[in-house]
């Protein structure tokens, strides 16, 4: 979080289930505020998103790289704060190989409308168009 | 104006992935909820670019899209080359589902 100009090579994530419980909330890595982020050569084996960017995460390069077993790559979940400006913006992903993830990838947002409170409830973000900003 | 923008993904192989390549939803929200709005979240996503996807997957569509219409939907969603097969069928897999999805580029809803 809060991190900008981060180069991160040859890291192995893994984040499993050896009971029958599945492995919740083990999400490789989440990047949030955060800008310029290069990541290469990353295995993750986990159960939720691989690699998940979040809130206000801007160029972020993520290449020749595995994610096996869990979400698969994620943009989002985002605007699970009512009346926040945030945003996620150019992102390349590259030379990635999915295995036997739910999905490649996987995009989602909340709701606009607020149903209780985070972290588990939210709803209600907004991105720049509210906001007047640009 | 947008919110979720300029991503491009490309180079992509599927190894026996359980669901759809693509998967976009609007639907996030408080596990208790009841009712729902998937068209109401002001999140507007667009300009993604998915290009050369190779592999095998278990489900129906490549891209399973559903886009919030207070949102105005998304738009500038991409496909460019794809080749996906059905695990262990050996049919392809290259239908797209779609819900608010504006000027598709590439492919059909």
């Amino acid at each position: 979080m809060h991190s900008s100009n981060v180069l991160m090579e040859d890291i192995y994530v893994n984040s499993t289930s050896h009971s029958g419980n599945p492995a919740r909330n083990t999400d490789g890595l989440d990047t949030l505020f955060s800008d310029n982020i290069t990541l290469r050569r990353w295995l993750v084996d986990n159960g939720d998103d691989g690699i998940s960017l979040k809130a206000n995460s801007t160029n972020v390069v993520l290449e020749d790289s595995v994610l096996r077993r869990g979400q698969g790559f994620a943009l989002g979940s985002i605007g699970q704060y009512k009346g926040a400006f945030e945003t996620i913006e150019n992102v390349t992903v590259r030379n990635v190989s999915m295995i036997n993830t739910n999905f490649a990838v996987n995009i989602k947002t909340w709701t606009g409308d607020q149903v209780n409170y985070p972290p588990n409830g939210g709803g209600g973000g907004l991105g720049c168009k509210l906001a007047g900003i640009w | 104006m947008t919110d979720i923008k300029n991503v491009t993904i490309q180079d992509i192989t599927l190894t026996e992935v359980r669901s759809f390549a693509v998967n976009i939803g609007q639907c996030t929200a408080y596990d208790g909820a009841s009712d729902k709005d998937c068209n109401s979240s002001l999140f507007h996503i667009g300009n993604i670019t998915f290009d050369n996807f190779t592999g095998d997957l278990a489900g129906k569509y490549v891209g399973n899209m559903q886009c919030s219409e207070d949102a105005g939907g998304c738009d500038g969603i991409e496909f460019g080359d794809i080749d996906l097969t059905k695990t262990s069928a050996d049919t392809a897999v290259d239908d797209y589902k779609c819900s608010n999805v504006v000027d598709p580029i590439g492919f059909e809803c």
